[in-house]
């Protein structure tokens, strides 16, 4: 919340808030009010939220469940590391991405009303879908570093890895305007298509244009979750042969 | 102590420009004049870095070393936060702060589309100042956040309070207060003002601040001092208990 009121205030502190609304406006070629500038960066910060809470919990605590705290080892007497592992990347996503931008709810009504409950409505799903699309992909992460590399600092990896994917997504501007060099890390994850896909939503209303984005997403969980089959198929193999 | 740290602040440097770089290309991107904003909105992240990492130093002191048992064989040679935070300056103050901002500043002026000389401190005076009136800054920021995590029970959230208070004055413009000489009560808003002083943007009267700058050095050593050694006196009478 401090990051968007940031973003769209501050600049106000120097000129006014009219001329920030008029170069918003000119940067993204959509002619919006106020409310609605709010309503979207708002919106569009929750995506910073998820991106954190889920990055950082599918790395580290993977992280943590083998080296500190010792419970792969009750996984693999009670079931197989693959189902649980996926059933992490699937499950916790889901209520992360709930909870982490539940303030949406209470937010985006007091702003817009009506308008923004049916916001709320209608960005959530896209939410849920993200979130889970990226705890697959943060596990594609969690895994080499779990089982295969010896790493003494784990958390180097999503303490990076979450501002690089964030700073190259284009979360309050147009993707075409991030460094370059990072929007080419970050498109490998869902964000960038996620932020694009909101901004059609919530500057330009629904039209055939969110369907392509809402097709890359899904491509994109399909494609994660293939890949995560046979990581996790693998790193069951080696944990039953070495150990965990 | 500091080839220990050489990876955390590594991680540190990078992390912190690649978030500075999520808030600060919208921030300039949206203000009607991109170079004015980087002049009076950057100097503020070299003020709230330099109030932050004290905090942060005082924090992993009293905080995670206590849990390693380090703090008490700091304290049973008799050293206490404030030694702590001295044998920290020189790295966190002059190498770090300085060379993360100068970084943060060139990195922002070159996405945004402007040139990264221009972030080039223009008075060198004022630059100067600003440093040396950062040291004593450093010391009463971290000896207060340590003297408030000593004698309350909540601990680390103190840190990441006083970090969004210090935001104003330092990152948000003084302007934004009904008289902007108020904001000077933030230590870090002294600093941020020279910075800006140095690109002739600042928003305070040069003079005021010169002569408040003068007037600080000594008396923020001064409550540095007074301040860890009552966090000092209370830690020997009721112990410290480590928290999360």
């Amino acid at each position: 919340m401090v990051f968007s009121l940031g973003v769209v205030l501050l600049p106000s502190t120097i000129s006014s808030i009219d001329a920030v609304i008029n170069r918003f406006n000119d940067i993204m070629g959509v002619s919006v009010d106020i409310t609605s500038l709010i309503l979207y960066a708002f919106t569009v910060s929750a995506i910073m939220s998820l991106t954190l809470v889920v990055v950082d919990e599918t790395v580290n605590t993977l992280y943590q469940e083998r080296h500190l705290v010792g419970v792969l080892q009750t996984v693999l007497e009670s079931t197989n590391l693959r189902t649980y592992l996926l059933c992490q990347a699937l499950v916790k996503p889901l209520i992360l991405a709930l909870t982490s931008t539940m303030y949406l709810a209470i937010l985006l009504p007091l702003i817009a009303g009506t308008e923004g409950l049916i916001t709320y409505a209608y960005v959530l799903p896209t939410f849920v879908v993200s979130g889970i699309a990226l705890g697959l992909y943060a596990l594609v992460i969690a895994i080499p570093i779990t089982f295969y590399i010896q790493m003494k600092r784990p958390w180097i990896i999503a303490n990076l890895l979450v501002p690089s994917l964030l700073a190259g997504s284009g979360l309050y501007i147009p993707m075409r305007l991030a460094p370059e060099i990072l929007r080419l890390i970050a498109q490998t994850t869902v964000l960038p298509y996620e932020c694009e896909l909101l901004r059609i939503m919530l500057l330009q209303g629904l039209g055939p244009n969110v369907i392509r984005f809402l097709a890359i997403i899904t491509a994109l969980l399909a494609f994660y979750t293939s890949v995560d089959t046979w990581l996790t198929l693998t790193a069951d193999k080696h944990s039953r042969n070495v150990g965990v | 102590m500091a080839r220990m740290h050489i990876p955390s602040y590594a991680v540190a440097f990078v992390n912190n420009i690649m978030w500075f770089l999520v808030v600060y290309i919208p921030l300039v991107l949206y203000s009607p004049d991109p170079l004015t904003a980087l002049y009076v909105f950057m100097p503020g992240v070299f003020g709230m870095g330099i109030a932050s990492s004290s905090m942060w130093t005082s924090t992993e002191f009293l905080r995670w070393y206590l849990y390693q048992g380090l703090t008490d064989m700091f304290r049973e040679c008799g050293l206490g936060v404030l030694h702590y935070l001295l044998s920290a300056i020189h790295i966190d103050v002059l190498i770090f702060g300085v060379f993360t901002y100068l970084s943060m500043a060139f990195a922002t002026a070159f996405f945004t589309g402007l040139s990264p000389y221009l972030m080039v401190p223009h008075n060198a005076f004022y630059f100067a100042l600003a440093i040396a009136v950062a040291l004593p800054t450093y010391l009463l920021c971290g000896s207060l956040v340590g003297y408030l995590y000593t004698v309350t029970p909540i601990g680390g959230v103190w840190t990441n309070i006083i970090q969004m208070g210090i935001m104003v004055g330092t990152v948000v413009p003084p302007t934004v207060a009904p008289d902007p000489r108020l904001l000077l009560l933030n230590p870090a808003t002294i600093v941020a003002e020279l910075v800006r002083a140095s690109y002739s943007a600042n928003t305070l009267d040069i003079n005021t601040i010169i002569i408040v700058s003068i007037a600080v050095i000594p008396l923020y050593t001064v409550l540095a001092y007074l301040v860890s050694r009552s966090c000092e006196k209370y830690i020997a009478v009721h112990g410290l208990k480590y928290r999360v």
